[in-house]
């Protein structure tokens, strides 16, 4: 058996190509060059902040957690050795921020419900954005059944909401989650196969309505 | 200036050698075996510490029932969920020779205690579960390797 | 349910066929096997349709002050305004520093860690609610946090 998926899978967005790899500046950093690591958040900050925002489904908070995780990534960068790609690196440091973050929630009495999640601003360039030529009727229903996902979403642990996102919306390989949520291959696909389970259960309407 | 900069990347170093650091949790339950049995010998990540913890609570066998374990970014709060009942946020600063940590346990979303202790390699700390009717649950941390 | 409750050896290959990890081969006499797959499959990739379809996330706003904000807490002690080749305070703080770096090496490579107690030191205790109490036990090489005033578990709390 095969254990890569695979989707479209986690790789390192594309460095501009007239300035210096990721790795190049990783190197300054290590040496204390902040301007370096500025220019590191530029490149990863946009990611990292959709990845955080689709496990917390909380604009703010994913603000926050993303920011935390780019000042957790400083700390640890003398520990960078290059032995993987440094978003790969990184994309693990934002999983364990965001999912400790969702444990903590979890222990502090549950998350509420952020029903102004559909009225979000989306990307312009978005595969996914509503088409501006679409009907008022089909707007609502499109943030119908935004809400309906983020709901059942909500209902998931932090474990199982965390691989659903990374191997659905961010198509990561067993591998790469497995890294990033410190744990093994079997468990990953333990979690996945629940996780889909709970999430079946419980968005059957929606499918029924699309 | 070179040689400055060498020192440098050498401590930069010596500090990644030792970040390298994690801290284990897990949750024991500790029972006496079936009348007649012998008790089960002890798994081999607490077998150091067992006669000391059969002194200490009273229980001759040893189980784990979950364990979790968290590389310690310093300053950085982590969460160890060992079981699915038993919870631990677990703040990591390093110290001179070993990690002071703040540890949050919570039990079913319940929390139980809050302590700040100074843990080095193989100087486990072990807080006292509840009752279960299989026995005495103990939580149980260490920094490793 | 377990959060990773072990899978059945039959779930954990559907999992990978949902997931496309079984050659081609393989997945055909999955299909030839458990006919019911291809309906499962189709409703997995379904649900995976729509959850991408419809988790989009927003353009990050205000994203210069966030790469502000995280410069500001990481930044180092600003820079002497102007510099002197090699002035004594200088030469002070450089020979500091060489000797701080040395007995950081000399503390990681060379020397054992030093183990002041063979046990956790706890330096508070503090119950959680005031039901509870909780006191430290530091005997016989180890260290425990007492904990009272717990409920008990019956045998049909499952422990997972």
């Amino acid at each position: 058996m095969n254990s890569q998926a695979t989707t479209t899978s986690n790789k390192e967005p594309a460095a501009p190509a007239d300035g210096p790899s990721d790795i190049e500046l990783v190197g300054r950093c290590q040496q204390g060059d902040t301007d370096a690591f500025n220019e590191l958040i530029t490149r990863h900050r946009q990611r990292c902040f959709a990845m955080i925002f689709h496990m917390v489904r909380n604009e703010e908070d994913a603000w926050d957690l993303a920011q935390d995780g780019f000042v957790r990534a400083w700390k640890s960068i003398a520990n960078f050795r290059g032995q993987s790609a440094f978003y790969t690196w990184l994309h693990r440091i934002m999983t364990n921020a965001a999912l400790d973050w969702l444990r903590k929630k979890q222990i502090q009495g549950g998350q509420e419900f952020d029903d102004t999640i559909g009225l979000r601003r989306i990307e312009p360039g978005a595969v996914t954005a509503p088409k501006a030529d679409m009907q008022p009727a089909e707007r609502i229903a499109d943030g119908e059944v935004r809400h309906s996902i983020d709901a059942a979403l909500a209902k998931l642990s932090p474990e199982h909401r965390t691989v659903i996102v990374l191997r659905e919306i961010e198509g990561c390989e067993y591998q790469e989650i497995a890294d990033a949520m410190e744990t093994t291959i079997g468990t990953v696909m333990s979690r996945l196969f629940y996780a889909r389970k709970k999430l079946q259960t419980l968005l059957k309407d929606t499918y029924e309505q699309l | 200036m070179n040689a400055l900069r060498l020192l440098a990347v050498l401590f930069a170093l010596a500090i990644a050698a030792q970040a390298e650091e994690k801290v284990w949790s897990a949750v024991i339950l500790a029972s006496d075996p079936a009348r007649g049995e012998k008790p089960k010998a002890p798994p081999a990540e607490i077998a150091p510490y067992a006669a000391k913890l059969t002194k200490v609570f009273g229980y001759e066998q040893f189980e784990i029932l979950g364990s979790a374990t968290k590389a310690m970014d310093n300053q950085t709060e982590r969460w160890l969920v060992p079981s699915q009942n038993f919870w631990v946020g677990a703040f990591a600063k390093r110290a001179a020779d070993g990690y002071l940590l703040k540890l949050e346990f919570f039990h079913d979303k319940r929390k139980i205690v809050e302590t700040q202790a100074k843990l080095g390699s193989g100087t486990p700390l072990f807080i006292r579960g509840p009752v279960h009717a299989r026995g005495q649950l103990i939580v149980v941390f260490e920094v490793r390797q | 349910m377990n959060n990773s409750e072990p899978l059945t050896p039959h779930e954990e290959k559907l999992t990978a066929y949902f997931d496309g990890c079984l050659s081609a081969a393989e997945a055909a006499a999955f299909e030839r096997e458990h006919p019911e797959v291809l309906a499962e499959k189709a409703s997995t990739a379904r649900l995976g349709d729509v959850l991408r379809a419809h988790s989009v996330a927003p353009a990050m706003h205000h994203a210069d002050f966030f790469n502000h904000q995280i410069l500001r807490e990481i930044a180092p002690a600003p820079a002497p305004a102007r510099r002197a080749a090699w002035p004594l305070w200088r030469l002070a703080f450089a020979s500091v520093c060489c000797l701080f770096a040395v007995l950081g090496i000399y503390q990681t490579f060379v020397k054992v860690p030093a183990r002041p107690r063979n046990f956790a030191q706890v330096l508070s205790v503090t119950a959680g609610d005031p039901g509870i109490t909780a006191e430290v036990i530091d005997g016989d090489g180890i260290s425990v946090v007492w904990v009272d005033g717990l409920d008990y578990l019956s045998k049909d709390y499952v422990l997972e």
